[in-house]
């Protein structure tokens, strides 16, 4: 059988994006916390031990939608990876709405 | 539970819109299986418990409606008592209810699409009672879950079926054989499948309706 | 923190190369095969997510200690994320070996209900704005989606097996040393990621809850 090395890039192309991308994902919430707690007089919990500055900068590429084809760069938007980062922004916290929104640009 | 199974008494609209959903399924599945009597044939055990189970997220969905709409749902939460004996009661109101609309899917299958069905009467009685258990067991716990949540309509159907597929695998497994005419034994691992997801599934519901109801 | 960040970090890149450089190329698939490396140490990970979900919920139920809570939530947020890149992986190492994007043999079958179920389990959280009530209802999604598992696994797998002969993608019986070490360097490096995720996640979570307070 040939070695389909496109297909094992792929597959860890995607993991690699995947993993990432929920990474990144959880960086920012957490620089967005930071921030938000900064702003706001009354809160005394800070704990500056995230790494606030990367995740801003730079776009998310995101996963390939399950189906869609072994191009470890393809295009954003599938809905699982829109679902995914949705699940965290909309678990019940008084998030602004935008922030949820934007995978889907 | 007397209570219930006298407002499902009165509340005849349950049964009869039911009735009618029941009878509408038939239409479309006809129309979209189309006049191919070979296909309709094969997919009849699938089409039937299709049947059931729109017909039940449907009835089941509404199950505590009554109750919220009707502001009961405070006096629920109040009742003294083990709440748990409010599941059971909300289940077996339930499953009298799907068990009827069930009877009554059975009977028009047969008619429209010429089965003769009474050979395989008592086991197909079987076969639906312990699916019918397994899916109004879970489907009333989380009715009651999803009730006072926002699109709870959307929810219900979208949190119930993922958990209802061993028992609709099983179910319709072993509809079809039974249809084919072979005996219960010949499905008998999916038998018990099915029964020891029913118990599984009350014995969580009891266990856990106390938690629902809470607040 | 940052140590079992570091500490992932170099599990993950020992894991690549044990997937990738030393294990040693599949005799009927090729290369391919090597996507295993991804694949089954993502679904362990994704079960043992969804164990702890099962766990957690249990103690939020009994004690009520919102720390169980939060341990559901994020176990449950990153087991979904494993079995998405389960379900992705799989599909993509079956279409070079199987021919298709997607089949419904068991193992992909019981995979994709599990990440619905756990997907509806978030969803369900994201529904419910009263924290009290959603964790309650979320600890009690949680443990029917738990004994649901064996379940949906069981009726899946006779479901496949009485219409075809399984093809299940197991390695023989006998599995060389080398892939077995390469799968638990992975594995081992996926846990690391798994706890590295959730315990941002619920320190996350925390600060949300404190924010909100």
């Amino acid at each position: 059988m040939p070695d389909n090395w496109g297909f094992v890039l792929a597959a860890y192309g995607l993991a690699a994006v995947v993993l990432i991308g929920y990474w990144r994902m959880l960086v920012r919430q957490e620089s967005d916390l930071e921030d938000r707690s900064r702003l706001a007089p009354s809160s005394g919990h800070l704990t500056p031990d995230s790494q606030a500055t990367s995740a801003r900068a730079g776009e998310r590429s995101h996963a390939a939608p399950i189906s869609g084809h072994p191009t470890p760069d393809s295009q954003a938007t599938s809905a699982r990876a829109g679902e995914r980062s949705h699940a965290a922004p909309i678990s019940g916290h008084p998030r602004p709405k935008p922030d949820s929104r934007h995978p889907l640009q | 539970m007397w209570k219930d199974l006298l407002l499902e008494h009165r509340s005849k609209e349950t049964l009869n819109a039911l009735f009618f959903f029941a009878l509408l399924l038939l239409f479309v599945f006809q129309f979209t299986l189309g006049p191919d009597r070979e296909r309709l044939a094969g997919a009849l055990p699938g089409l039937l418990w299709l049947g059931f189970i729109l017909s039940g997220l449907l009835g089941l969905g509404r199950a505590f409606v009554v109750e919220r709409e009707n502001d009961c749902w405070e006096a629920l939460l109040l009742a003294p008592g083990d709440k748990s004996a409010i599941y059971v009661g909300k289940l077996a109101g339930n499953l009298l209810l799907m068990f009827i609309v069930e009877a009554m899917l059975l009977v028009l299958f047969g008619v429209f699409f010429n089965l003769d069905l009474v050979p395989a009467l008592p086991a197909l009685v079987v076969v639906i009672g312990l699916g019918t258990v397994g899916f109004a067991a879970i489907g009333t716990l989380f009715a009651a879950m999803t009730t006072q949540v926002r699109a709870r309509e959307l929810l219900f159907p979208v949190l119930l079926l993922p958990v209802q597929v061993p028992v609709l695998l099983a179910t319709v497994k072993a509809t079809e054989a039974v249809l084919l005419g072979e005996p219960l034994g010949a499905v008998a691992h999916w038998l018990k499948l099915l029964a020891a997801a029913d118990v599984v599934y009350v014995a969580v519901g009891v266990l856990t309706f106390d938690f629902v109801l809470e607040g | 923190m940052r140590v079992l960040g570091a500490v992932t970090v170099v599990a993950l890149a020992a894991g690549l190369v044990a997937g990738l450089g030393l294990a040693p190329r599949e005799v009927t698939q090729g290369n391919v095969q090597r996507i295993m490396y991804l694949h089954v140490p993502s679904v362990w990970v994704a079960y043992l997510a969804f164990a702890v979900v099962f766990v957690a919920s249990i103690a939020y139920l009994a004690k009520r200690a919102e720390a169980a809570d939060r341990l559901a939530h994020a176990s449950a947020e990153v087991g979904v994320v494993f079995t998405g890149i389960t379900i992705a992986t799989g599909s993509i190492w079956g279409k070079p070996t199987w021919g298709t994007w997607w089949t419904w043999d068991a193992r992909l079958t019981s995979v994709s209900i599990l990440f619905v179920m756990y997907l509806g389990y978030l969803l369900l959280r994201g529904m419910i704005d009263d924290r009290e009530r959603g964790a309650r209802y979320a600890a009690v999604l949680g443990i029917v989606a738990a004994f649901n598992i064996p379940l949906v696994h069981f009726s899946v797998i006779w479901w496949r097996t009485l219409h075809q002969p399984p093809s299940l993608m197991k390695p023989g019986p006998a599995m060389p040393r080398v892939i077995i070490t390469a799968l638990l360097v992975n594995f081992v490096a996926f846990s690391l990621l798994y706890v590295y995720f959730v315990a941002k996640r619920v320190h996350l979570l925390r600060r949300e809850a404190e924010a909100a307070a």
